[in-house]
């Protein structure tokens, strides 16, 4: 609480008066539908992902992925000499299944695959990281949304993506000035962005960020990007729910990845702070709502790092 | 007084039905009765043979052939066409339009249809008949029910996976902003039925009508256009009606192809003072119950109020006849399932109900069908007379008239029941009150761009949108898109006007929410508020919160506020017709409605009126106060004529009295032609102007103004008539006398409201 004071405090008095170029530093962007800002900057940061070749050979060795196959009988079909999805294709039972799934790791596309793991995998299973293995480092893009309420009919305020671009990190910030006029834009701007890209890594995007950003898009007759998702939540509780009390992307910077924000505000207090901008046009409290959403998506790229040396 | 009635030949044959109508034709109080003509059936083939699960399920419920409208609705629905199917109760509607709609779902995998109840009662009852049919099919369809019963962990697997929805008006209204959530489900959206259409009429109707807009304006959004099957047993005017409700043409299919048995009517009188003979309304229900139940006949009586049901309940039980069961809602579902399945197995013999089992909720055919008091409406009278008849089996329909005005008319106008024409169900599409909060809701659900908009286009809606973004409830994009800035949904009453609304508290507990208008005229303090049978009193009124406290009691006092109106007419596109030796006026009306004082009846017959102004000055038994705000003046539509200096002239200073009761009788008598109910219309008789101001008592209006101007030579009949039978030598409630009058019914004179008619209708 007293952090939260200090940072008002500071709002207040430091930032009252300065414009939002000289505090965050971006550009408004125009568009048809009107306007928003927005904020690129760029980071070294490095991402860790298990080769592809390793995960393809864990991949063909779950049998378990193909249908009708459960633990026991794994267990039995690997003392007949049964190890991998290959060697199933020769079984007459399981031909059929079997040759379709490798159908659907060597041509598929990454809408089959994720299906066919969220089908037969539970949530959280390492395997489900041969989808961001499986495309170019490029084609990633790290997703986190600030918004009004946590509902799904809610406005956004920011929008934040990162991507990997010549090895660098590059961060693009969309910020709405004035509540749902700008959403439009930002919306706009951001199905600009997606294009090339296939994958999109959230944390609690499962149940927020995407169904969110499906209904803004909807609402505003945009057809939503057929783009696969990897929620990273899953794997954070898989691994850490008996060690830590809870599992927020703070706690687990702070206690596993041993970094510590300083001066961030709680993503509860993310309404609270734009209403008060919204009452006194002090871009301060915009400035703090965009560092919450940037520590958010560098948080992630770490959080996928450390998944795939787990 | 049975000059119609047919003698049954002594014999042992008799059915029981021949019977039941032998034992009450001596009675004095038997009026008429009407022969139905039994029908037989036709049977009509389609040009493509049936799918296999139909033919299966046809032949194992004994089904041979399709009746013709059945086989119409399967060609139409087929086609593509929105249908209306219009034809009588049991007539197999159901099944006309589950067939050619499973028959599309089980060709195209991903094709869905919503089906919409106006009660969740009717939703549990259809979704077994749905149940049989899919088993049949190799697709999944997984038809469910999604209502505010529906456990949150199963919504979203029946929103990913079923393909058949049913619903509630209510239920849709809530889940339509989350659209998204419903793209596969919206997305592949190819039909939308309407069970029971009827239902949608009035405030109600209007808003289900936008609410429909919006709907189809969402599947729009996601690439699809459905097709509408309506469907109702009792309706006047299916074609004008239903093109209203859907916004577009439809076919309609009216004639009944389904056979029916023979039924009689009979028309049973229930004034209280009969030549000298007095007995109680409710006693008389349940002497004709006892003897219709010792027959062996299964007998259903409706009544109008549960007060009434259990009233006439605790008779039968003292009486100790057996096999008799109450029904009305406010009961357990279990009790309520309970007693359907017993009716459908023959186990109750008789049961006493509510409007609760008017819809088609399935108790199979009963034999005697009561109808205690009328229900309002013809449709509403049908709805329930249609529960008698098994295939082609003799049923009897007794309809008890009491004192009220329009059953008095129908007491010697019998032939009204069987031959005059459903009433016209009828929406106001214009109502801007109603439109603006619907607006509200699409625009929060989609941004509108009018440009581009296809279902909010018209004048109405374009004037509300700049009224809405000036006061700040939507934005105004650069582009000319509206968007939404609040979630509306909970605060649009799909039954209401969008007018402010008060919560009803007992004891911490919200049982109701009334808007401002009705409560300024029913929830004053000290105000007796009758709730779901059960009296409360009004104890304390906190305007800031928005809160009326009530206290359950069983006060020995009533009060009747007394209210004055004013008409004031708007100058805009006033339309006039001339008759006979007047001109009837149709406009807008702007109504200021005033509290004058109060009537407290006690117990034992004691009334005590009280002006405003003494309010504060007399000693009170009970601490009446008005309501601490006042509403608005409204405005609304109407009708207005002025009677010629002539007949005031010879009236004289009987004048006042006959164009007042002129005023009563025309609005008694009006829901006969319009569905709608009494206290839905207003009257204000000017004997200065020599006027009479009829207009609809809602905000807006909600499109019963114009069927009244385009039928007032109807009406006038009818009225004249009223008055003419009426034995009472100075008016009574059977005709000039109304409950609701500002002025306590005063002046009042009976004949010279008839010599009124007489003269400017000259019939």
């Amino acid at each position: 609480m007293q952090d939260i004071k200090e940072i008002i405090d500071e709002i207040e008095c430091k930032y009252n008066g300065l414009s939002i170029d000289e505090l965050i530093g971006g550009v408004l962007v125009e568009t048809p539908y009107g306007h928003c800002y927005r904020v690129h900057s760029v980071f070294d940061l490095l991402l860790q992902i298990p080769p592809a070749d390793e995960l393809k050979r864990a991949f063909i060795e779950r049998l378990e992925l193909v249908y009708g196959i459960r633990e026991n009988l794994w267990q039995r079909l690997l003392r007949y000499g049964l190890k991998t999805i290959h060697d199933l294709v020769c079984v007459p039972r399981y031909k059929n299944y079997a040759s379709s799934i490798l159908d659907i790791l060597e041509k598929g596309s990454l809408q089959e695959l994720s299906f066919l793991l969220e089908q037969r995998l539970k949530k959280g299973d390492k395997l489900f990281l041969i989808l961001p293995a499986l495309v170019k480092k490029e084609s990633l893009l790290f997703v986190d949304i600030e918004t009004d309420s946590l509902n799904i009919t809610t406005s956004l305020l920011v929008l934040g993506i990162g991507y990997f671009e010549c090895d660098r990190f590059n961060l693009v910030q969309y910020i709405s000035l004035e509540k749902r006029k700008d959403e439009r834009s930002i919306l706009n701007s951001f199905l600009k962005d997606v294009k090339g890209k296939n994958l999109f890594i959230t944390f609690c995007g499962r149940s927020f960020d995407i169904p969110v950003l499906q209904h803004r898009l909807a609402y505003y007759g945009c057809t939503p990007p057929e783009i696969v998702h990897l929620d990273l939540y899953h794997f954070a509780r898989k691994n850490f729910r008996h060690i830590l009390p809870n599992c927020k992307l703070r706690t687990i910077e702070e206690h596993i990845l041993g970094l510590k924000r300083k001066k961030d505000i709680p993503g509860e207090l993310v309404p609270h702070f734009y209403s008060a901008y919204e009452q006194t046009r002090n871009f301060g409290y915009i400035k703090y709502i965009v560092d919450h959403n940037k520590e958010d998506i560098l948080s992630l790229v770490r959080l996928l790092s450390l998944i795939s040396r787990i | 007084m049975c000059a119609y009635f047919p003698l049954f030949r002594e014999s042992e044959n008799r059915s029981f039905i021949e019977r039941i109508i032998d034992n009450l034709r001596g009675e004095s109080r038997t009026r008429k009765i009407i022969i139905l003509e039994e029908r037989d059936g036709i049977c009509e083939q389609i040009r493509s043979p049936l799918p296999h699960f139909a033919r299966d399920y046809l032949l194992k419920n004994g089904i041979v052939s399709l009746y013709s409208h059945q086989a119409r609705a399967i060609e139409l629905i087929r086609a593509g066409r929105d249908v209306f199917i219009s034809t009588g109760s049991g007539s197999g509607k159901s099944l006309a339009f589950n067939i050619p709609i499973l028959e599309h779902l089980e060709k195209n995998e991903s094709a869905t249809a919503l089906y919409i109840y106006p009660l969740k009662a009717l939703a549990n009852d259809q979704i077994k008949v749905l149940k049989e049919l899919v088993k049949r099919i190799q697709n999944p369809i997984n038809p469910a029910i999604y209502d505010g019963d529906t456990p949150k962990y199963i919504r979203p697997i029946i929103r990913n996976r079923s393909r058949i929805i049913l619903t509630n008006p209510y239920e849709l209204h809530l889940l339509l902003p989350y659209h998204s959530q419903w793209q596969r489900f919206f997305g592949n959206l190819r039909f939308i039925v309407i069970d029971e259409a009827h239902i949608y009429r009035g405030v109600f109707g209007t808003n289900f009508a936008y609410l429909l807009r919006r709907l189809e304006r969402v599947a729009e959004n996601y690439g699809t256009q459905p097709i509408y099957v309506l469907s109702s047993a009792s309706i006047g005017n299916p074609e004008e009606f239903g093109e209203k409700l859907i916004g577009r043409d439809l076919s309609v299919i009216k004639f009944d192809g389904s056979p029916k048995g023979k039924r009689y009517l009979l028309v049973w009188d229930a004034t209280d003072n009969l030549e000298g003979k007095q007995e109680n309304i409710l006693a008389q229900g349940v002497k004709i119950l006892s003897k219709s139940i010792k027959e062996g006949a299964q007998t259903i009586l409706f009544a109008k109020t549960r007060y009434q049901v259990e009233k006439i309940y605790n008779i039968c039980k003292r009486l100790g006849i057996d096999g008799v069961r109450a029904y009305r809602s406010g009961y357990a579902p279990q009790t309520r399932r309970e007693i359907e399945n017993q009716l459908k197995k023959g186990v109750a013999r008789g049961v006493i109900s509510t409007s609760a089992l008017e819809l088609g909720i399935d108790i199979g055919g009963l034999d005697v069908v009561i109808i205690l008091g009328y229900p309002g409406t013809l449709s509403g009278f049908w709805q329930r007379a249609g529960r008698a008849g098994r295939k082609n089996q003799d049923a009897l329909i007794i309809f008890i008239a009491t004192d009220d005005a329009l059953e008095q008319y129908l007491l010697y106008h019998p032939e009204i029941l069987t031959d005059m024409e459903f009433e016209s169900a009828l929406i106001g599409l214009e109502n801007p009150h109603i439109l603006k909060g619907q607006l509200l809701c699409a625009i929060s659900e989609l941004s509108l761009n009018p440009s581009k908009e296809k279902f909010f286009v018209d004048n109405i809606s374009i004037g509300l949108l700049d009224n809405l973004s000036k006061e700040g409830k939507i934005l105004k994009m650069d582009d000319g898109t509206y968007v939404g800035t609040v979630m509306p949904h909970r605060l649009v009453n799909l039954g209401g006007l969008g007018d402010e609304q008060f919560e009803l508290v007992v004891d911490n507990n919200v049982i109701e929410t009334v808007e401002l208008w009705r409560a300024y005229k029913t929830l004053f303090y000290s105000a007796v508020y009758l709730y779901q049978g059960d009296t409360y009193v009004v104890n304390d009124i906190d305007i800031d919160e928005r809160k009326i406290k009530l206290e359950k009691v069983e006060p020995n006092y009533f009060v009747t506020p007394l209210i004055c109106s004013e008409a004031h007419i708007v100058d805009e596109d006033v339309v006039a017709r001339r008759y006979g030796n007047f001109t009837l006026y149709m406009g807008r009306l702007l109504i200021h409605e005033e509290l004058i004082g109060f009537i407290i009846e006690f117990e034992g017959c004691r009334r005590v009126k009280v002006t405003l102004d003494d309010i504060e000055r007399v000693e009170l038994p009970i601490p009446i106060r008005p309501f601490p705000v006042k509403p608005d003046d409204f405005d609304t539509k109407g009708i207005w004529f002025d009677i010629s200096w002539k007949v005031r002239a010879s009236l004289g200073d009987r004048f006042p009295g006959s164009i007042h009761g002129l005023e009563h009788a025309i609005i008694g008598i009006a829901p006969l032609i319009l569905s709608c109910d009494r206290w839905d219309l207003g009257g204000i008789s000017l004997p200065s102007d020599a006027r009479i101001f009829i207009y609809e008592g809602i905000k807006g209006s909600a499109g019963l103004t114009e069927k009244m101007f385009e039928r007032f030579e109807d009406l006038l009949k009818m009225t004249k008539e009223l008055i003419e039978n009426c034995k009472c030598d100075y008016g009574c409630p059977s005709c000039v006398l109304s409950p609701k009058c500002g002025n306590e019914n005063k002046p009042m004179d009976k004949r010279g409201a008839l010599e009124i008619i007489k003269f400017i209708a000259k019939f």
